[in-house]
């Protein structure tokens, strides 16, 4: 099919006003009379407040209003952004406002509003708190360990997900291999540009809450802010304003709710604003995993089945953790066919910030255990790396176990192919490559991801399309464009279902307001092009259809008979009669008993097709500093069709480099004595700089889904979930040594080759 | 968020040596790509800055007799430009080449790179390899010292109240056929601090079979930059071939003394220590003219 809006090179619709830095984000929202606030933190990992004294703290000028653990709603929330659907991953309500029993260093005990932030800060620095210091643990396998601090009474462990189908013994008394491994993936922080959190709150005289928040899900978050504060939704105003980079880091709330009770004491607008070092210690990064997996194979490399544990890092408070135990087994056994699984995970308490959504959400960690099992057992049976992942895919027609939905359509082979030809897998693997002390090796992994997260949760997005007198149109959607450019892509699926010209749409990143948008789950699980598209190519078809009605009024034919191209309405057989879509809105709009004519939909998208991904790494060893250089990266992506090519490249090559840096370099230390996050801000984080990318070919294999508008998929997700098995796979096969425990830092890989 | 309670501008040394003599609390400030961070961080609070970057007799860099002059509010940048640099002591335009990135090197100066007195620095290792003299001005007039003796603990220099580095020489004899080359190892190829930094400076016989001198320094092989004395005296005069080189990289564990922290452990810097030590030595050797026979 051909499209002539969809799947052009259209820049970002708020880029301009990015790259100018004219683009208000939350740090530059001012009102008149607004305060600033700053929250005073548990230094403790564990412990309990005895007393709290603010009265110094009140004497300061210019301090407006101190909010204690008194003060505040005793309703329990959940920071995370779920849907009510949520069943497989229950709702743990754990958390408050605030807290007079602190579990983790960073635990907000009180907050001031000031004139100035310095003032707040040098507040919180006279509110006198005295604390009872109990025993923490900080590591999960601590945790679990019998006289481990008990965090609740349930005991540290505070959910689990057994995932079991087919017969395990008898799938593995078959196999001719079964290979068996532990791996465990480490902490990292999503690095959004723009520091999480911030956030503006303000009441207005009749009791409504106005919230500005850079959050992934206006929705969902004004959902969560209405269960901490005890409030009705429909009094609650959230907008979200441009986003510096979501990746999962304001999948829900962060700081919202507190803002909220701060602007209420003080009787006027407060911000709250994150330093960078907030952000990073007290925000969620992704979860720790402990995992051992065992996965058996016939002896022409079909796989049989899997057992796989995993002990899942949660931090202090429930949020994500319940569900990532829940659903790294189904990203495992969604990558390949296999007849029997015995999947456990285990949600675990410790005394640190909690963990949260990070892109790919648990993905990242299953494709580590099980691309690297997969690379073990391509040696072993003496299988070509790219036939055995070939051998185990899915097919169109397979119903996806991830989703009981159906495949629809599998690019998969296609990505493995192309992807090896980028790299030269055929020409390179094998041989020798690189010096004795710098060898070079390649490697590869694939990955599956979604677009969207039916049926595990709800998937309901809205748009609203309506035509303006003047053929314009505004697209009004409640979703979040987090930086990603999805309303961009979204836009162009309006132009084309209406047949206007791009330009002609008028749609707006920075201000998804819940009092005038319809209902949207949010930007997660990749689902704006698959959910966001469904309904914003209904709308379109909607008002279309209205158009071409009035059109054919006017032009004395049937509306059949018509169609839209470029904002001109013409008649199929005879072109040159038309009319411009400017011509007939207006008069819609002012013929005697006119109307506006607009289109709205709001629904589920009907499936929720899988994107594969091959990527292939070549990597220098230097045996002597142990340090590993990624030479070459190839991404080939089954995207389904490409909306947006400038977009999904970006998507690609940013999912490569979050990857990489979770392959090599990146890692939030935790210090197990002060519970603190030790690397706190960008030097000592170490996200990967211009200097350190290597060259990285994106490739978009479309094959097109079935059930989208446009036969789109996702990229948003997908782009670093095999990137860091693919590198460590490459690393094997350049020194022979496997480094299981992420990220393959230099001291790993030297003890490794020590030990060889 | 910045909390200053004072800032002055000197516009000459003596200006700003009587300001240092009145002000003992003065903190001075040349690039700010240390002191700003710190006061950001609430390190120096109601702090008083001396500023220094507006004082003409500090900025530049030249050539007395073939010494070189290299003033101490000359920018990274500056130095890796500058044409003295490129043409005596291309490795000190390398060293300095390796901090940060491009904007902190158009800000960062090296005499702040020296005074903050943090063994990571990495003009500082290149500095002790060329055997660097400092000259102090205080109010006493200006005397000059080693560098090597001008660091005495973490982030803390010979400066006494009053006083200013207000240049760093480097005498024709100290470079004068020594090729060197400086080796900066860290997890990021920009915006980032070393795990360790190793510098080699040597001098080879005339007919490029043996090491006639060489010099071999460390940052983040110590708390503070330090230089292996003892293995230089051993290499001094010997046969350049792998024997010697990794009998090099052996000595220099005995006088490097590196700490475990989240960072890296001290077995790590260790293996680094000899790791790197050769490869610079390999490198100043090769760029020497000299060859290294099995």
């Amino acid at each position: 099919m051909s499209f002539s809006v969809v799947g052009k090179d259209i820049k970002k619709v708020d880029g301009i006003a990015k790259a100018k830095g004219v683009a208000r984000y939350i740090g530059d929202i001012e009102f008149p009379g607004m305060l600033y606030a700053k929250i005073l933190r548990s230094p403790h990992p564990h412990a309990k407040v005895l007393s709290v004294d603010i009265s110094e703290a009140e004497k300061l000028d210019g301090v407006h209003a101190i909010v204690t653990p008194e003060h505040q709603p005793k309703t329990r929330y959940n920071m995370a952004g779920f849907p009510p659907n949520a069943e497989e991953f229950p709702l743990i309500e754990d958390q408050l406002i605030l807290t007079d029993h602190p579990m983790y260093v960073g635990d907000p005990i009180c907050a001031v509003a000031a004139d100035t932030e310095e003032i707040a800060e040098n507040a919180c620095k006279l509110i006198k708190v005295e604390y009872e210091i109990l025993p923490h643990v900080i590591f999960a396998e601590d945790a679990m360990k019998e006289d481990a601090p008990k965090l609740r009474e349930e005991g540290n462990v505070m959910f689990e997900a057994p995932i079991k189908f087919g017969d395990i013994d008898a799938a593995f008394a078959e196999s001719a291999l079964i290979v068996k491994e532990s791996y465990s993936t480490q902490k990292v922080y999503q690095a959004t540009i723009e520091p999480t959190s911030g956030c503006v709150a303000m009441w207005d005289d009749s009791g409504k809450l106005t919230v500005y928040s850079p959050t992934q899900m206006p929705h969902l978050a004004r959902k969560i802010i209405g269960t901490a504060l005890d409030m009705r939704l429909g009094d609650i105003r959230l907008i979200k304003p441009h986003v510096g980079g979501g990746f999962g880091a304001r999948l829900g709330l962060v700081i919202e709710p507190l803002t909220a009770l701060l602007a209420k004491h003080a009787g006027r607008p407060v911000k709250l604003i994150y330093t960078r070092e907030e952000a990073m210690a007290f925000s969620e990064h992704r979860h720790p995993c402990k995992m051992d997996m065992e996965l058996g194979f016939t002896k022409e490399g079909r796989i049989t089945g899997m057992r796989f544990t995993n002990i899942v890092e949660g931090g202090a408070y429930a949020t994500h953790t319940p569900s990532i135990a829940g659903i790294v087994g189904p990203w495992a056994f969604g990558m390949y066919k296999m007849q029997a699984v015995d999947y456990l995970g285990k949600a675990v308490l410790t005394n640190s910030m909690y963990n949260g959504a990070y892109r790919g959400y648990g993905n990242p960690q299953a494709s580590w255990a099980i691309e690297n099992t997969m690379d073990i057992a391509a040696e072993k049976l003496g299988i070509d790396d790219l036939e055995i992942r070939k051998i185990n895919g899915f097919g169109d027609d397979d119903i996806w176990p991830w989703s009981q939905l159906p495949v629809e359509s599998s690019g998969l082979n296609e990505c493995i192919d192309k992807g090896a030809e980028s790299i030269g897998w055929h020409e390179k693997r094998g041989k020798k490559l690189g010096t004795s002390t710098k060898p070079r090796g390649i490697g590869m992994a694939v990955s599956c991801h979604v677009s969207g997260a039916k049926p595990g949760l709800l998937e309901i997005s809205g748009a609203y399309v309506k035509i303006n007198e003047d053929g314009t149109a505004n697209l009004i959607i409640g979703n979040a464009d987090i930086g990603q450019g999805s309303t961009t892509a979204l836009a162009q699926i309006c132009a084309e279902e209406l047949g206007v010209k791009f330009e002609d749409i008028i749609v707006e990143t920075d201000a998804v307001d819940t009092n005038y948008t319809l209902f949207d789950i949010g930007s997660h699980a990749s689902r704006q092009m698959n959910s966001g598209g469904n309904v914003v190519a209904k709308a379109a078809r909607e008002a279309k259809g209205k158009m071409l009605e009035e059109a054919a009024v006017m032009l004395d034919v049937k509306a059949g008979d018509l169609d839209a191209k470029d904002g001109i309405i013409f008649v199929k057989d005879n072109p040159t009669k038309s009319l411009t879509y400017g011509e007939v809105s207006f008069e819609a709009h002012f013929k005697p008993e006119g109307t506006q004519i607009f289109g709205t939909s709001s629904e589920n998208p009907e499936g929720n097709p899988p994107v594969y991904a091959a990527q292939f790494a070549e990597v220098e060893v230097d045996t002597e500093t142990g340090v590993v250089s990624v030479i070459k990266f190839v991404a080939a992506h089954d995207t389904g069709v490409v909306i947006n090519p400038l977009n999904t490249t970006g998507q690609i090559d940013g999912g490569a480099h979050h990857g990489i840096g979770f392959a090599l370099t990146e890692e939030s230390v935790v210090n197990p004595e002060t519970g603190l996050l030790e690397n706190r801000d960008l030097a000592n984080y170490k996200i990967l700089t211009a200097m350190d990318m290597p060259e990285v070919v994106s490739i978009a294999v479309e094959t097109p889904a079935k059930t989208s508008s446009h036969g789109q998929k996702s990229v948003g997700e997908s782009g670093l979930i095999a990137t860091a098995p693919a590198i460590s796979n490459a690393v094997y096969n350049a020194i022979g040594v496997r480094i299981t425990d992420l990220p393959i830092t230099p001291d790993k890989v030297l003890a490794a080759l020590a030990k060889k | 968020m910045y909390n200053i309670k004072k800032m002055y501008n000197a516009e000459t040394i003596s200006d700003a040596v009587k300001f240092l003599t009145d002000n003992e609390d003065a903190k001075i400030i040349a690039g700010g790509s240390d002191v700003l961070i710190e006061l950001r961080h609430g390190k120096l609070p109601n702090a008083t800055l001396l500023n220094i970057r507006d004082i003409k007799e500090m900025q530049g860099i030249e050539l007395i007799n073939e010494d070189i002059i290299i003033k101490p509010l000359s920018t990274f940048t500056e130095i890796a430009e500058n044409q003295i640099i490129q043409e005596r002591i291309p490795m000190l335009a390398e060293a300095v080449n390796t901090v940060g990135g491009p904007q902190v090197r158009n800000i960062g100066t090296i005499g702040g790179n020296i005074c903050n007195g943090i063994t990571s620095a990495d003009s500082a290792s290149t500095l002790f390899t060329l055997d660097a003299e400092l000259e102090i001005t205080g109010p006493d007039g200006t005397r000059n010292i080693h560098i090597k003796d001008f660091y005495i603990w973490v982030a803390e220099v010979d400066l006494k109240q009053g006083e200013l580095l207000t240049k760093i020489i480097i005498k024709k004899e100290s470079y004068e056929n020594y090729f060197g080359h400086y080796y900066k190892y860290a997890k990021r190829n920009a915006m980032d601090i070393a795990i360790q930094g190793c510098a080699v400076n040597c001098k080879l016989s005339d007919d490029k079979t043996k090491l006639e001198n060489v010099r071999i320094g460390f940052g983040v092989g110590g708390p503070i930059p330090l230089r292996c004395f003892e293995t230089e005296n051993k290499a001094k005069g010997k046969l350049i071939n792998n024997e010697l080189i990794d009998e090099i990289g052996k000595s220099v564990l005995e006088e490097v003394n590196p700490r475990t922290s989240w960072k890296a452990t001290k077995e790590f810097r260790l293996h680094l220590a000899q790791e790197l030590s050769k490869r610079v030595l390999r490198e100043a050797i090769e760029r020497a003219g000299g060859h290294i026979n099995d």
